[in-house]
C-alpha cells in the first residue's frame, strides 16, 4: 500500500521543486491550523450548547441562529483583549510556553489517517510519533506554570504533568496490546487491517463491518482496553472528572491562571485539539479509523433504518419503561447484524481504501472521532471531579495492572490464535 | 543535486544548528531551570536529525524517552528545588581559552574518529557477469540522502543507486546499441534504458520511489549480431539478483528483528537492571511508618 501523502499533490505551485517542497509543507500546515482552529471554536459552542441543555437551560441563544456564531464572537473578543504580564514572570518562557503547547497537540494532526491512503504526512511509526511528539505538552504546561511565578499555576502545572506522565503509563500498554494484533505502528495499516475478521478471531476473510474493528476482536479484553484508553485519555487531556490541573475551586484555572487574551485562547485551543487527537487514536485503534460500520453501502443503510426505527419504536414505548437509547442501541445492533451477515461488498476492494473514496472514508472518519469528543462533553458535566489521590490510586492501582493483565491475555489470544481455531473447529464438527 | 536533496540539507542545517543553540544555551545560562527547558531544543533537533537520517524509529524512541520521560523529571527536580534560582551558578575554575581549546581537541578528535569509522553508504559487493565478448560489473547502493520525509511522505529507503560498467571484448560481429536497467519485484517491473556511451563507461542510475520488497536486478544490453551479410536485432541478458538490497520502510523491522534475536539477553538483563533501580528507588523513597 502506498500513502498518497498530501504534500506530494501540493508539489506543483512554483515549478521549482525546492519552492515547492517547502511552499506545499507550508500549505499544509495552514489548511491544518485553520482547520483546527474552526473545529476548536465550534466545539466550545458544542461544549456550551450541550453544557446547557443537560442542566436545562438553553446555552448561547443570542449571536447567529441558536447562538451558532457565539464562537466567532469569543474569539474577536480574545483577539482584542488586554496581553497581560505579571511582574514576576520569566518573560521569555511565559511567552514561549503557549507556543510549545500548541506545537505538541498540532504535531500530532498531522500523522492522523483522515481517510484511505490520505493523511498529511504518512509516518511508519505514526503511533509512535503520536505519543512522543505530545510529550512536548508537558513541558510546555511545565513552562507555563512555572514562568508564570504564581502558586496556582504552579500547582496547576505539578499536577497536570504529574497526571499526564502517570497516565501515559497505562495508556502505553493498553495500545501496546492492541499493537499485538495489527503487528504494526502505521496508522494507515492499523485502519485499514479492521475491514475483515469477526470476533475471537473466526473468519479471518469475511468483511464484518463494525464486527471487525479493533473493539470486537478479542471481547472482553478489546473493550477494556478500550475503556481503559478511554479513561486515559480523558486524563491526559485534563477533562472531567480528572480537570484536577484546573479545579476552579482549589487553583484559580490552573497553569494558564496567568495568562489572558492570545496566549490564553493558544491554551484553550491546544485542549481542544488534544481532545480530537485523542479520539482519533481511539477511532484508529478501536474503530475502524475511516472504516464503515457495514461492509457495504446497502448494509450500511440497514444499520441506519436499523437505528432509526429502533430509536423511533423505543421512543414509542417510552411510557412503559423503555427508553429511546436502549432502543435504538437495540435497533442498531439488529440492523449491525443483519447488514453484516446479509450484505458482504461484490468486489473484494470494497472500503479497504483502493479506490476514491476518500470523502466517504473522512466522513465515517470524523463521525467516530466527534461521537467520542462527544462522549467526553457529555461526562464533563455528568461526572464530579476526583481528587489527586484518588486520581493517582486509579491509575496505578487500578488501570495499570488492568491493562497489564490486558496486554497479556491479547497477546495469549493473538499468538495462541491456533488454539482458538481449534476449539471453534472441534464445535463446528461437532454440531448438526 | 535533487530538490529531495537540498530539501534534505537546509533541513538539516536548520535542526543542526537549534540543536547547537539549545546546547549553548543550556550551558550558557545562568538560570538552571532555563537550562533545563532549553534540553527541550536539544533534544528535539537531535531526533529531527535522525528523522533526516531516515532512522524514524530511533527519532520516535529520542522524543519519546528523552522528552517525555528523561527531561520531564529533570524539570520536576529543578523546579522543586527550594530556591534554585539563587544559586550561583560559575565554571570559573576553569579559564575560559583552555576549555576552549580542550573542547576543540575533542570534538576534532570525535570527528576524525566518526569520519573514518562510519560506513557511509550501504554499498553492495560488486557483481560481474559474462556473455559472449560482454562483461558487466554492477553494483548497487543506497542513494545519498535520498528520503521521501521532506516531501510529507513517510521515511522510506526507496531509493537504490545502480551503477553498471559494460566492457566488450574485441569482437566484430556484435555491436551494441543501448544498455537497460531492468527493476523487478513480483509483478512490479521498472526499467530504464541507456544508449551506448564508449567503452567502458559507467551508466548510473537512482531508481526512485521503490516499493517495499525483494527487488531483483537485470542488466540487459540490446544491440545487433552480424550473421553473415546480415544484422540480427539481439539482446543479452544478466541477471544480477542478489546483491543483498531489498527496499524497507523504516527501520522498525531491523530493529525489532535485532532486539529479539541477537541482543535479545542483553535487552533482557538490561530490563531487570532497570527494574532492580526502580524498586531501589522506591525503597528510599518510601517512608517508614511507625506503629500506631
Amino acid at each position: 500500500m502506498t500513502p498518497i501523502a498530501l504534500a506530494s499533490w501540493a508539489l506543483e505551485l512554483t515549478g521549482i521543486p525546492v519552492l515547492d517542497a517547502f511552499l506545499s509543507i507550508l500549505v499544509v500546515c495552514f489548511i491544518l491550523i485553520n482547520f483546527i482552529a474552526v473545529y476548536a471554536g465550534i466545539s466550545t459552542y458544542a461544549e456550551r450548547k450541550i453544557a446547557g441543555h443537560m442542566q436545562a437551560r438553553v446555552g448561547p441563544y443570542r449571536i447567529g441562529p441558536h447562538g451558532f456564531l457565539v464562537w466567532i464572537a469569543d474569539a474577536l473578543k480574545l483577539m482584542i483583549k488586554e496581553d497581560i504580564i505579571a511582574t514576576n514572570t520569566d518573560r521569555l518562557l511565559f511567552k514561549l510556553s503557549p507556543y510549545v503547547v500548541f506545537a505538541g497537540s498540532f504535531a500530532c494532526w498531522v500523522a492522523l489517517p483522515y481517510a484511505p491512503n490520505w493523511s498529511p504526512a504518512s509516518f511508519n511509526i505514526g503511533i509512535l510519533y503520536l505519543l512522543a511528539v505530545s510529550s512536548a505538552v508537558v513541558i510546555g504546561i511545565l513552562m507555563a506554570g512555572w514562568s508564570s511565578g504564581s502558586k496556582w499555576a504552579l500547582f496547576g502545572a505539578m499536577r497536570s504533568a504529574a497526571q499526564i506522565v502517570s497516565y501515559e503509563v497505562p495508556i502505553g500498554i493498553t495500545l501496546l496490546g492492541m499493537l499485538l494484533i495489527y503487528g504494526t505502528l502505521d496508522m494507515q495499516a492499523i485502519a485499514a487491517s479492521q475491514a475483515k475478521g469477526l470476533p475471537f478471531g473466526v473468519m479471518e476473510d469475511h468483511y464484518g463491518g463494525l464486527w471487525s474493528w479493533g473493539i470486537n476482536r478479542w471481547p472482553p479484553f478489546t473493550v477494556i482496553a478500550f475503556i481503559i484508553y478511554y479513561i486515559g485519555a480523558l486524563a491526559e487531556t485534563n477533562r472531567t472528572p480528572f480537570d484536577i490541573p484546573e479545579a476552579e475551586s482549589e487553583l484559580v484555572a490552573g497553569y494558564h491562571t496567568e495568562y489572558s487574551g492570545m496566549r490564553f485562547s493558544f491554551f484553550f485551543l491546544s485542549e481542544y485539539a488534544n481532545m480530537f487527537v485523542v479520539s482519533a487514536i481511539a477511532t484508529t485503534f478501536f474503530l475502524g479509523g475511516w472504516l464503515p460500520p457495514a461492509p457495504s453501502a446497502s448494509g450500511t443503510l440497514l444499520l441506519v433504518v436499523g437505528t432509526v426505527v429502533g430509536a423511533g419504536v423505543g421512543y414509542g414505548f417510552q411510557r412503559r419503561g423503555f427508553d429511546g437509547f436502549v432502543g435504538a442501541m437495540l435497533g442498531s445492533g439488529i440492523g449491525a447484524l443483519v447488514a453484516v451477515f446479509a450484505a458482504q461488498p461484490a468486489a473484494d476492494g470494497a472500503f479497504t481504501g483502493k479506490g476514491p473514496q476518500i470523502l466517504e472514508g473522512a466522513f465515517w472518519f470524523f463521525s467516530k472521532s466527534f461521537t467520542l469528543i462527544f462522549v467526553m462533553i457529555w461526562l464533563r458535566w455528568t461526572l464530579p471531579r476526583y481528587r489527586v489521590d484518588q486520581l493517582m490510586d486509579l491509575c496505578w492501582k487500578k488501570l495499570t495492572p488492568l491493562a497489564l493483565i490486558n496486554l497479556v491475555a491479547i497477546g495469549i489470544l493473538e499468538t495462541r490464535h491456533e488454539w482458538w481455531a481449534l476449539i471453534v473447529n472441534h464445535f463446528k464438527a461437532a454440531g448438526p | 543535486m535533487g530538490a529531495a536533496e537540498i530539501v534534505l540539507n537546509v533541513v538539516f542545517y536548520v535542526l543542526a544548528a537549534s540543536a547547537i543553540a539549545g546546547a549553548v544555551a543550556v550551558a550558557a545560562s545562568r538560570n538552571i531551570v532555563r537550562s533545563a527547558f532549553a534540553l527541550l531544543a536539544v533534544l528535539f533537533s537531535v531526533a529531527g536529525l535522525y528523522a533526516v537520517m531516515k532512522a524514524d524509529f530511533i527519532a520516535g524512541a529520542q522524543v519519546l524517552i528523552y522528552v517525555g520521560g528523561i527531561l520531564v523529571l529533570i524539570i520536576f527536580a529543578v523546579m522543586l528545588t527550594h530556591r534554585i534560582t539563587d544559586v550561583k551558578l560559575s565554571n570559573d575554575s576553569t579559564p575560559g581559552p583552555a576549555a576552549f581549546c580542550a573542547c576543540l581537541c575533542l570534538l576534532f578528535s570525535l570527528l576524525v574518529v566518526v569520519r573514518y569509522s562510519t560506513k557511509w553508504r550501504r554499498d553492495s559487493d560488486t557483481v560481474t557477469a559474462r556473455a559472449e565478448s560482454f562483461e558487466v560489473s554492477f553494483k548497487q547502493y543506497q542513494a545519498d540522502g535520498a528520503t521521501g520525509l521532506a516531501f510529507g511522505g513517510g521515511a522510506y529507503e526507496d531509493s537504490v543507486v545502480v551503477v553498471a560498467t559494460v566492457s566488450q571484448g574485441p569482437d566484430p560481429l556484435r555491436i551494441l546499441d543501448q544498455v537497460q536497467f531492468v527493476a523487478t519485484s513480483g509483478a512490479n517491473r521498472v526499467s530504464r534504458n541507456f544508449p551506448v556511451a564508449g567503452r567502458d563507461a559507467p551508466y548510473r542510475h537512482v531508481f526512485e520511489k521503490l516499493s517495499e520488497g525483494e527487488w531483483r536486478w537485470t542488466v540487459r544490453l540490446l544491440g545487433r549480431q552480424k550473421d553473415g551479410k546480415d544484422e540480427v536485432d539481439r539482446e543479452w541478458e544478466f541477471p544480477l539478483a542478489n546483491t543483498g538490497f531489498t527496499v524497507t520502510r523504516g527501520v522498525t523491522e531491523p530493529i525489532a528483528l535485532a532486539l529479539a534475536g541477537p541482543y535479545l539477553f542483553a535487552f533482557e538483563v538490561v530490563s531487570v537492571l532497570l527494574l532492580a533501580a526502580l524498586v531501589g528507588a522506591a525503597f528510599l523513597a518510601r517512608k517508614e511508618v511507625k506503629d500506631l
